[in-house]
């Protein structure tokens, strides 16, 4: 039955992705101010001039021959060349991909580290002092912008303490650098994007829900059952709640998955943090739409494929998951 | 009538009482109704202009004339806050509204109608999920052009994907119900099953999400102008005085902070209000 599941959800995929770089094409070829009118160019006035320069391009056949065409370059892993830098599109993201995951990976981890506990003694102690510190202070980032917390931590660790590089991802010309400085100096740029502007708002996010999934499972019976059994406190809470109380939180995580590579846009910008993030957003500052095209089509696609995974580990785990 | 009964009678009164005693969600409500009053009112509650510059006055912090400092062609940030906050409800609101409209819609029809039109439905959601949000949002925006009806429809038409859930399951859940059943043997329609015997009963989700909806969608209005790819000069949205703000954000602290004040404001709010709605409302989801 598993295996059954599996494979459907593997068979999904197949057609998502093809729907995902259609619509991707599409996006770019059909919009007014796409790919056609940028490689034309504004300044080409003369009619047989604009038409040799479509043909050139292939851009004068019809758009399902443009598309398949497209494809299957793409398949081969030719995401075409970035208009500004004359360089394949896809090298140019691949580079990327590491800083991104530096940033968006350890953030995600100490978020859930931070969360889980603090969101279970939280429900444990509903109403007590800490509890409501918690709750308010979650509320408190879950509305705040990130981009805002950056600005604030930038001026307050930064300019104002002088603790905390402004921006970037390392020191220049560190002198005599051993392993252990540059671990320490990439962490240090890591605190303000990683830890402040991502790491908040996943914490607060997290933290409301794990404590409200605490809740609903001290309330079910089976925990009353546990109680009247004569079991301790200790194995009621940790044997019993709080395995059944993480499993919801388990689906939130999966839903995380796109926020690896695709949620750290907004911190690489404040931070001027070299990931796949800024790449896009100067790809589309300078109407690079190759790189845009690329950009979306592999955030896209990891994203599909990321949540795949997720739920298909999420099968493996609570084995009450409905095969339809 | 007795007290007792005019309370039995009127199902929304104890709904009403619960919001009430839920200080944080009333304190909420006020500020919601505050920020809208503001931006109602805004050329009233300041003598400044928000365009016109000065700048000999260029870069001055707070004082008691300009309350919030001025920027750096000498304008009244106060005034210009209190212009961008127009912007930055109505965009969040109109979005709300464009989302609201297409997720009760599809969110109706794959729920009522189930089987090809559901899978249809839900696997158009799943493709629009595939997709990170502010990927699509800031090419889209490249290729259509940045101006605020381009936003509000960027934003509410892709926006509406959990209203869609939503609606879908509330559909799912009701259209089996007895009460439907007899709608049905009675000889309605399904337009008449869809909106007046399912619908009005899927409302307090709707409502709920509907709330919540509006604060996502300003911070995605306001992320957007911050990276300076949603509302542009010489309008301004309270994101857009945050991207403004930033190349002096350094010495002059007031640019950013002010218009950012503003929308963690805004945004808190509605949560606020939305999150006592969603308590009252419904009771079962109560965290």
């Amino acid at each position: 039955m598993l295996r059954g599941y599996i494979a459907r959800r593997l068979m999904v995929v197949v057609p998502m992705l093809l729907l995902i770089s259609f619509a991707t094409f599409s996006m770019m070829h059909l919009a007014p101010g796409g790919l056609s009118a940028v490689f034309i160019g504004a300044r080409v006035r003369l009619e047989e001039d604009r038409i040799a320069i479509m043909r050139h391009y292939g851009l004068d056949q019809p758009f399902h021959i443009r598309y398949f065409r497209w494809l299957g370059r793409v398949l081969e892993g030719d995401l075409g060349h970035s208009l500004r830098f004359r360089r394949p599109a896809l090298d140019m993201i691949v580079e990327r991909i590491p800083a991104t995951l530096q940033l968006t990976i350890p953030s995600i981890i100490v978020s859930v580290a931070v969360a889980i506990p603090v969101g279970v003694l939280s429900a444990l102690r509903q109403y007590s002092v800490a509890d409501n510190l918690a709750t308010v202070g979650a509320f408190l980032f879950v509305s705040t912008p990130s981009f805002f917390l950056g600005i604030v931590a930038i001026l307050i660790f930064s300019v104002g303490l002088g603790w905390l590089p402004i921006s970037g991802m390392s020191t220049f010309g560190l002198r005599d650098p051993t392993m252990l400085t540059l671990i320490v100096d990439r962490l240090r740029h890591l605190v303000i994007p990683g830890g402040i502007v991502l790491g908040l708002g996943y914490t607060a996010g997290l933290l409301r829900y794990v404590r409200g999934s605490m809740l609903e499972v001290l309330r079910q019976e089976y925990i009353r059952t546990a109680r009247a059994k004569g079991l301790s406190e200790r194995v009621v809470i940790y044997k019993h709640a709080l395995r059944n109380s993480l499993l919801p939180v388990v689906t939130i995580l999966g839903m995380w998955v796109p926020y690896i590579l695709g949620g750290s846009m907004i911190a690489e910008v404040i931070s001027a943090w070299p990931g796949m993030g800024r790449l896009a957003v100067d790809a589309v500052f300078g109407r690079d739409y190759p790189l845009v095209m690329g950009t979306l089509l592999l955030a896209a696609s990891m994203t599909l494929v990321g949540n795949l995974l997720a739920d298909v580990s999420y099968s493996l785990l609570d084995p009450r998951i409905r095969y339809e | 009538m007795s007290e007792r009964r005019r309370s039995l009678m009127s199902g929304g009164s104890s709904q009403w009482r619960r919001f009430g005693r839920n200080q944080r969600a009333v304190a909420g409500g006020l500020l919601v109704l505050a920020f809208i009053l503001a931006a109602l009112l805004a050329p009233w509650l300041t003598p400044h202009d928000p365009i016109r510059s000065n700048i000999p006055r260029r870069l001055e912090s707070p004082s008691r004339d300009h309350l919030m400092g001025t920027d750096s062609l000498g304008r009244d940030m106060f005034a210009r806050i209190l212009q961008g906050g127009r912007i930055s409800l109505m965009i969040g609101l109109l979005a709300v509204a464009v989302a609201l409209g297409i997720g009760v819609g599809l969110g109706a029809l794959a729920g009522y109608y189930g089987k090809l039109l559901d899978s249809a439905i839900m696997r158009f959601v799943d493709l629009l999920l595939a997709f990170p949000t502010l990927y699509l949002y800031i090419t889209l925006v490249a290729l259509v052009g940045p101006n605020i009806g381009v936003l509000i429809l960027i934003m509410g038409g892709l926006g509406w994907t959990g209203m869609a859930r939503i609606v879908r399951a509330e559909f799912l859940k009701l259209r089996t119900q007895d009460y439907v059943e007899a709608a049905r043997a009675l000889g309605s329609g399904d337009n008449r099953i869809i909106f007046r015997h399912i619908l009005p009963n899927a409302m307090a989700p709707v409502i709920v999400a509907t709330t919540l909806g509006i604060p996502g969608m300003i911070l995605g209005e306001s992320a957007l102008s911050f990276l300076g790819l949603g509302v542009l000069p010489p309008q301004m949205s309270w994101g857009s005085l945050v991207n403004d703000g930033m190349p002096f954000f350094r010495t002059a602290w007031w640019l950013p902070i002010f218009p950012g004040l503003a929308i963690f404001l805004c945004v808190l709010s509605f949560n606020f209000l939305g999150d006592g709605l969603r308590d009252a409302l419904d009771p079962r989801l109560k965290s």
